[in-house]
């Protein structure tokens, strides 16, 4: 077969996939991947109906250990009038290459969101998620945790944001996340906020660290893993983030050892193609 | 005038069906030849050759909408001329397009009969299995020729995501037309 052939085949492919081609892509949540650079889009403002862990003014101060020139508060609500934009630059990934990033990997339901800001040297609203730990798939985790998250659910958002969107109390989600350590963080000419002054872990997108049980469904970002596109729970995602990372489920050992015993050979299980 | 009107003028036999279709078609069809062959010369012939086979093709054919099979009868005729043009007169854009389907191949020396009823055959299913973003995506760069930045702009996708799902879907490609027992 020449490629020329294969060319003039393409073009008979089905007329409706060849006019649904060129049909405008919908937008979810504005535009979630950047080409070359991307802005937060906050949708904070005065005058929308915030919960009541929001309302009400003041804010508390937070002691900090590792941040310079940055202090913290948590907030009772967003600061009215807040407003940043921030460059970001998203590497296209391939599954494999996500699951070889340096990040905890674990299951959990969300028992409380918490709403700070930082201020002084770096300016920014956050929220830190409590997370009731149901499963550990790779890495060192406690029973409970704490994940900050560069958004506050509901309120302020980003392009990154993905599934962290709908996060809210009672969530079941899978996080993909970084240790907080005393030299993670941000750091800016004039001081640096550490992620490990706010929380255990810190979560820098969701769009492709995240998989969330929303209760209406199940939200990740299914063109990054086509795999699992067709998931419809945890316990699918589950499957396939043990797979992804070489541990063998309980069922497959036990399968090949049956199948060891009785002289016959282990079943291949070569993954899908298109 | 409606494409099913266009198509009633071809029926009837009646040249008004080209000077409609060129009305409302020529850019489009214009659009892919020029993808295709660079020289503004041959782009005009081949837009000849492409009417002439619109004519030659309804009937027996009554589409539903004229730009599928238009672009069709396009390509086709535009990679004919291509492949007589001497490599002077060849598109380096369009090369690469045919350099990433020929990475389907296998680099194979399969020299026996190929059934084209069979690989169209084969092709429509396997773009059918195909997750509609993906689709899209690879029929905007393997039927309609349009570039990597084209491509990303229109989807708002970085250009190496959009190398990233082409390769992909070649590779799936490759292994479907191995399964289905096309030589490579």
């Amino acid at each position: 077969m020449k490629k020329e052939e294969l060319f003039r085949a393409i073009g008979a492919a089905e007329e409706e996939q060849v006019m649904d081609a060129l049909a405008a892509p919908k937008r979810r949540r504005g535009p979630r991947y950047l080409a070359a650079a991307a802005c937060l889009v906050l949708l904070a403002a005065a005058g929308l109906a915030l919960p009541r862990i929001l309302r009400g003014g003041g804010s508390t101060p937070v002691d900090t250990q590792y941040s310079v020139n940055v202090a913290l508060s948590e907030l009772s609500k967003p600061p009215e009038g807040s407003g940043s934009s921030q460059s970001a630059d998203l590497v296209w990934l391939e599954p494999e290459e996500i699951f070889a990033l340096d990040t905890v990997i674990f299951r959990g339901t969300v028992e409380e969101m918490r709403c700070y800001e930082a201020h002084g040297a770096y300016d920014h609203v956050f929220t830190v998620a409590a997370i009731a730990v149901s499963e550990v798939y790779r890495g060192e985790v406690e029973d409970t945790c704490t994940l900050y998250l560069n958004v506050v659910p509901g309120h302020v958002t980003n392009s990154l944001a993905g599934p962290l969107d709908d996060l809210r109390v009672g969530s079941e989600a899978i996080f993909m996340a970084y240790p907080a350590t005393a030299e993670t963080g941000v750091r800016t000419d004039k001081g640096f906020f550490c992620y490990a002054d706010a929380a255990d872990f810190y979560c820098g997108e969701g769009i492709r660290l995240v998989f969330l049980d929303s209760g209406e469904g199940l939200e990740f970002e299914r063109e990054v893993y086509q795999e699992i596109a067709g998931a419809a729970s945890l316990d699918e995602v589950e499957d396939y983030i043990r797979r992804m990372i070489g541990e063998e489920s309980g069922g497959a050992e036990d399968a090949e050892q049956g199948t060891q015993e009785s002289g016959a050979a282990p079943a291949d299980s070569g993954s899908g193609g298109a | 005038m409606e494409d099913r009107d266009i198509v009633t003028l071809f029926w009837a036999r009646s040249e008004q069906a080209i000077a409609e279709t060129a009305r409302k078609y020529g850019a489009y069809c214009r659009t892919i030849i020029g993808r295709i062959l660079p020289s503004r010369e041959d782009a005009e012939e081949c837009l000849s050759d492409t009417y002439w086979g619109a004519w030659n093709s309804m009937p027996p054919q009554r589409p539903r909408c004229l730009p599928p099979l238009l672009g069709r009868i396009a390509r086709n005729a535009a990679l004919d001329r291509y492949r007589s043009n001497s490599a002077q007169r060849r598109s380096g854009a369009f090369e690469a397009v045919l350099d990433e389907l020929a990475e389907c191949l296998g680099g194979g020396s399969a020299e026996e009969a190929l059934d084209a009823a069979l690989l169209e055959d084969a092709l429509r299913r396997f773009l059918s299995a195909l997750p509609q973003t993906s689709r899209r995506v690879f029929l905007r760069r393997y039927w309609y020729c349009e570039s990597i930045e084209e491509i990303a702009a229109a989807f708002s996708f970085s250009p190496s995501k959009v190398k990233s799902m082409l390769h992909r879907a070649r590779q799936g490609l490759k292994q479907f037309l191995q399964e289905e027992g096309f030589s490579l």
